[in-house]
């Protein structure tokens, strides 16, 4: 450390040697590009991903229809990049669900331990055990009626179910934290509870949930394009789109640009969601220096 | 089991401590009828093996025992204060403010998250309506004293210091509010001689400039010897010896304190001698009255009479408390 080096905070350096990762600032960049597309694109090149056009059915990508069209003549890119903006909100607000359940539970449940932690845990141990695609069917159905398209239904039924995992995972991490010596000091400094939990534990826990939450967000993303091929999605997402593009696929005549697009789209965002999400553990990692 | 010097201004004084562990499987003794004084200006060194009850003792006085296992009865006096059986919140706001403590490991009791400015600031603001550019002048002065001079400590992170400096963080964050009483739990254990040495001093010029009291607690005899005015000797979670720490040095009393002696380096002494480890170590405690002395299953001077109920803890001189029925006797200087 010389005498002259900015004074960074421990966040400050991980972010250093995030930077330093090729994969990891490659797919970053290619994921902020996907998402820049998915909500500019469609309203700049005035994109209709909705209108069909009879005269227009099954084109292949051609320069008037970048990625061609489908079955009913809609246009293929902008029924992928509206239907993106679906995938990644979803992924993003269920992951957001998750990480807020998840994380108070957790806290809680590790900051006071004992039988508070242990009813606490036998209760996220007991819906470990659900079938996890059963009660996110369950929720789904049971919202169907009075919400129908609305997607709040599937941020929470996906939510709900992701949590667990990062309830386990907060909680063992409060509970070594709870027993470093920096919360004791602040504990007999006369600092309180909920002061020490904001301030000195949870601080000390966000790079973990960074990372597990990056690393949740493809997840959820293929849950909810498995509930789409499913029939269960409720708008547009890529998952719809690659279950319509393998709807038509057959020996005869192959769209292979329904398939293709949105399944490239998908494949995209998940592998860069994964090399931040392993770059964002890495640079994290309390042992890694410099 | 009356202490002499009752009577005298005392700034802590602790009188029949029990620290008591109740668990489903078995109830643990951890410090059973602990009886000691902290004058104004005064540095008591709590001396013995890991696991004597020293950390629980000073533990306990912050009220900070392990919950919801742990049970304090006795006495605890900060002043006029008793904090025995306070709320929490009235513990709350004396802790860090008229008590701090300083632990062992200066790395881990700093935030790494926290800049060393806003850990400081965080004292101030439970403490005192110190704020903004009052709170960093209040921050560098103590910081000064401490001996970090520099305002641009205060933005930096606990790993961009020294081991040294971390303590001293530490010591300064535990000074903040001026307390009357500071509790050191081995504080330069993990430190470099040279830099123990830097500490040591600045508590002892602490303790003169402000007149702070401090409990001292530590294995390190040799530690206690330069900072201590008196020691009190902890075995099995009781007081086994009490005596002012030239006495307790040279005419130890009770045969623990003797081994403890044998089995510390000492440059006082010609060399040559070794050093004798004590064999065994210190029992489990159960949660009644002892039938022996505690000691007796690993006391060289262990006879008959030792094994018939615990020994008192009786007055042996001014300012000397032992319990043995068989002490060390003053003719006999510790061999080395």
């Amino acid at each position: 450390m010389t005498p002259h080096s900015v004074q960074k905070s421990p966040f400050q350096l991980a972010m250093q040697r995030l930077a330093r990762n090729r994969f990891a600032v490659a797919g970053a960049l290619l994921l902020c590009a996907i998402a820049l597309a998915c909500v500019l694109l469609p309203a700049l090149l005035a994109l209709d991903p909705t209108t069909t056009h009879p005269a227009l059915r099954n084109l292949a990508p051609a320069s008037g229809h970048l990625f061609g069209t489908d079955t009913l003549g809609r246009d293929v890119l902008a029924r992928v990049l509206v239907g993106g903006r679906t995938s990644l909100l979803v992924g993003i607000a269920a992951t957001a669900v998750s990480i807020l359940v998840g994380v108070s539970y957790g806290a809680i449940a590790g900051f006071y331990g004992g039988k508070v932690d242990e009813a606490m845990m036998r209760l996220v141990d007991f819906l470990y055990g659900l079938p996890y695609m059963f009660l996110v069917i369950l929720i789904m159905l049971m919202f169907s009626e009075t919400a129908r398209g609305d997607m709040l239904p599937v941020f929470l039924a996906l939510g709900l179910v992701q949590w667990l995992t990062m309830a386990r995972i907060v909680r063992g991490q409060v509970l070594t934290l709870r027993h470093q010596e920096f919360v004791l000091a602040a504990e007999l400094l006369g600092a309180s509870d909920l002061r020490i939990l904001l301030r000195h534990v949870l601080p000390n826990v966000l790079g973990v949930v960074v990372v597990y939450g990056t690393l949740m967000v493809p997840s959820v993303i293929i849950l909810e394009s498995f509930l789409s091929f499913l029939g269960l999605g409720v708008a547009l997402s890529w998952g719809q789109l690659v279950s319509d593009g393998i709807a038509v696929v057959n020996p005869v005549r192959s769209y292979w640009w329904l398939l293709f697009w949105p399944s490239a789209f998908l494949a995209a965002t998940l592998l860069s969601l994964n090399f931040v999400g392993d770059g964002l553990r890495d640079a994290l990692d309390p042992k890694a220096r410099t | 089991m009356i202490p002499p010097n009752e009577g005298t201004q005392e700034r802590l004084r602790v009188r029949d401590l029990c620290v008591r562990f109740v668990t489903r499987e078995r109830t643990v003794r951890a410090v059973d009828g602990v009886s000691f004084d902290v004058r104004p200006g005064e540095v008591v060194g709590l001396v013995g093996e890991s696991g004597c009850g020293k950390s629980v003792t000073s533990l306990a006085i912050l009220g900070l025992q392990e919950k919801p296992a742990g049970r304090v009865t006795g006495s605890i006096r900060l002043g006029d204060t008793e904090l025995v059986g306070s709320s929490e919140s009235a513990l709350r706001k004396i802790r860090g403010n008229r008590i701090s403590m300083i632990f062992q490991d200066p790395l881990s009791s700093l935030n790494p998250y926290l800049r060393i400015g806003e850990q400081l600031a965080e004292v101030l603001e439970l403490h005192t309506d110190l704020r903004g550019e009052r709170a960093v002048a209040r921050m560098l002065e103590i910081l000064n004293q401490v001996g970090i001079p520099g305002a641009e400590r205060l933005r930096a992170y606990p790993h961009e210091l020294s081991g040294g400096m971390r303590q001293r963080v530490c010591i300064a964050m535990a000074l903040l509010c001026d307390p009357e009483l500071l509790i050191a739990d081995e504080p330069t254990t993990m430190l470099d001689v040279t830099i123990q040495a830097q500490i040591l001093e600045l508590l002892r010029s602490l303790r003169e400039t402000r007149n702070t009291s401090i409990l001292f607690i530590s294995h390190d005899l040799g530690v206690v010897a330069e900072l201590c005015d008196r020691v009190v000797v902890m075995y099995a979670g009781r007081i086994v010896e009490q005596a002012p720490t030239a006495q307790l040095l040279h005419h130890p009393l009770h045969p623990y304190t003797e081994a403890l002696l044998k089995s510390t380096p000492r440059v006082d002494l010609p060399r040559g001698g070794t050093l004798r480890p004590i064999a065994g170590l210190p029992p489990r405690l159960p949660d009644k009255q002892l039938e022996a002395c505690a000691f007796a299953p690993r006391c060289p001077r262990v006879r008959e009479g030792c094994t018939q109920g615990e020994p008192a803890l009786e007055s042996a001189g001014p300012e000397r408390l032992r319990r043995c029925i068989a002490p060390v006797s003053e003719m006999e200087t510790p061999e080395s």
